[in-house]
């Protein structure tokens, strides 16, 4: 087990070595450098002033110099200093990144709540028509935008239950009940999409199983229909759903920051789309790097799971 | 062909993506309107003879814009998934034939550009080039360019082997040669399925872009700069955030049904899963 975390851990250094590299040189793309965003248009500086500023700044050193410092800097937690606020970057992230997890998470148990069970039921009553009606009612699951649904939603409620005011967030631990009554509509948004997804994956992996051999050695050594889908389908069928999740893990977390907009929610992506109006760009690097190491992180947390629950991974 | 028509997904999805395809060629035919015409007598109407989907906050018809809107999400989303559908499919090809450190080199850049979730690396090129709808193409160019490059390598991995490749490198066949007669040939069916669905993914992406301000900037007419503009007015307007919404549902699901279909038609083993 051990040998096979350690693999997976050593796939994450090229990653985060990619990460960092598109980080840094995009954001060079830029017109301008950061010092000049930092003193404006209105202000008028003695070229001693421009080159101290450089120096502050560190823009006086060739670009692949400046990379590896900022690389440094990043390891050891200084993810630089945010241009409006004057304030450190990595801890104004820090306490805006249990909002954008906890909205991860439940929309993620909500989208298997629903998609789970009506895969199931779809695989077991296999006939064209439910089979037409799952397929097209997943693709229009899939079709429909996260940031439209939430709209429609909050339109919806404000019309017919004259709920125009959604209230203010509070965090789950001052007010559970609060919190999740304000993420409700939020976490639905984000979570129909991948529902839909989770519906065809498990139908088709239930199908699958079901027309294995060891299903009919279990139906022909006299187990009930009960045991048979509980204890040997069910769990056969369930297992490559696991990488589904964390597949869109992502489309989850960029679905956040959309959705955190419309609602409001200060997590990070506001926080992102705030930096980006404002031109903030240490604040918007940021951003980026924390959200990509957490989708990094979730897929590592499934791979680990897995071959934690089927054994047969970690021999691959 | 009796196949493609039994099959109501990929019909259904030829039907919708044939109408937008109609739409946006004859715009004018279709509305008597241009999307830049306001008319301060008419603001926020409800739907009516005159305008079917009602108008927007000065007076413009919502249903010319849509109609309009047609125009840039196609033309954002196939530009884009040209991009990525050749630079990938180069990117896979290369991979698959060569193998050895071209191969590693190349997926682990893919590899990368797959390690950022698809919105936040779009919002991300957008903050630092511009709104401007060549960096929008280029943006969702670049993010959807892996999924082409795994689909064709792993197709060419798949044949690369097989008996009558073999024998086109012993006849001396060049490796350009192998590469554009035989294996391209080949992975067509797993390349156009995958164009399919990323163009829903594009079209997807250029609205939430759009919606955010930072993709295709207003007045020019786009879905997802309309649902923008509508967030203001929806409560006493619904009309200006519904129809807008639809549009995209609507050319969304075609697509993906048009992709779902195909799949179907053209992997059999598929097809008994489904």
């Amino acid at each position: 087990m051990s040998t096979y975390i350690i693999k997976r851990l050593l796939i994450i250094f090229p990653l985060l070595l990619g990460i960092s590299i598109v980080v840094f040189f995009v954001s060079h793309l830029i017109p301008g450098s950061a010092m000049e965003i930092f003193m404006g248009t209105q202000v008028e500086a003695t070229p001693e002033q421009v080159a101290e500023l450089k120096k502050i700044f560190g823009e006086d050193k060739p670009l692949i110099v400046r990379y590896f410092e900022w690389v440094k800097d990043l390891l050891k937690g200084d993810f630089g200093v945010s241009l409006r606020t004057s304030r450190k970057v990595l801890p104004d992230i820090m306490a805006r990144l249990p909002l954008t997890v906890e909205l991860t998470i439940l929309s993620l148990t909500l989208a298997v709540l629903i998609g789970i069970p009506i895969g199931i039921y779809a695989a077991l009553k296999h006939n064209p028509l439910v089979s037409l009606i799952i397929r097209i009612g997943s693709l229009l699951g899939l079709s429909i935008p996260q940031f439209w649904l939430a709209t429609m939603l909050i339109l919806f409620f404000a019309r017919y239950f004259h709920m125009s005011d959604i209230g203010n967030f509070v965090p789950f631990f001052e007010n559970p009940i609060g919190n999740l009554k304000f993420m409700l509509l939020p976490s639905i948004s984000m979570a129909l999409g991948m529902a839909s997804v989770l519906v065809r994956f498990t139908r088709t992996s239930m199908l699958e199983v079901l027309g294995a051999d060891y299903i009919r050695t279990a139906r022909s050594k006299g187990l009930s229909e009960g045991v048979v889908l509980k204890k040997h389908a069910l769990k056969n069928a369930l297992l490559p759903v696991i990488t589904v999740i964390g597949f869109y893990a992502g489309y989850l977390l960029g679905g956040a920051i959309v959705i955190e907009e419309i609602f409001a929610l200060p997590g990070i992506g506001r926080l992102m789309l705030y930096a980006i109006e404002k031109r903030d760009y240490p604040v918007i690097q940021g951003t980026v790097i924390i959200v990509a190491l957490l989708f990094i992180f979730i897929n590592l947390l499934v791979d680990i799971l897995y071959g934690i629950i089927d054994p047969r991974i970690r021999y691959e | 062909m009796n196949r493609l028509i039994k099959n109501y997904v990929f019909l259904l999805g030829v039907i919708i993506v044939l109408l937008y395809i109609f739409i946006s060629l004859f715009t004018s035919y279709i509305t008597g309107y241009t999307p830049e015409q306001m008319n301060p007598d008419d603001m926020l109407s409800a739907p009516n003879k005159k305008h079917i989907f009602g108008t927007d906050q000065f007076g413009r018809d919502i249903f010319t814009r849509i109609v309009y809107g047609t125009r840039v999400s196609f033309l954002v989303a196939t530009s884009s998934v040209a991009i990525s559908l050749m630079t990938g499919v180069t990117v896979g090809l290369i991979s698959g034939f060569f193998g050895g450190w071209i191969d590693n080199l190349l997926m682990r850049v893919m590899d990368v550009i797959f390690t950022f979730p698809a919105m936040l690396l779009a919002i991300f090129i957008m903050a630092v080039l511009g709104e401007t709808i060549f960096n929008i193409v280029l943006a969702i160019g670049i993010i959807y360019t892996p999924q082409f490059a795994r689909v064709s390598r792993a197709s060419v991995l798949s044949v690369k082997n097989m008996d009558y490749i073999q024998a086109a490198i012993a006849l001396g066949v060049s490796r350009f040669g192998i590469i554009t007669r035989h294996i391209l040939k080949n992975i067509l069916a797993s390349i156009i399925v995958q164009a399919s669905l990323t163009l829903s993914l594009a079209i997807l992406l250029e609205s939430a872009l759009s919606f955010l301000g930072l993709g295709v900037q207003p007045p020019a007419p786009s879905w997802g700069n309309m649902l923008s503009t509508s967030r203001e007015f929806m409560i006493i307007a619904p009309w200006t955030a519904i129809f807008p919404g639809l549009a995209i549902v609507l050319l969304v699901l075609g697509f993906n049904l048009l992709g779902d279909g195909l799949r179907d038609i053209l992997d059999p083993k598929l097809r008994r899963m489904l």
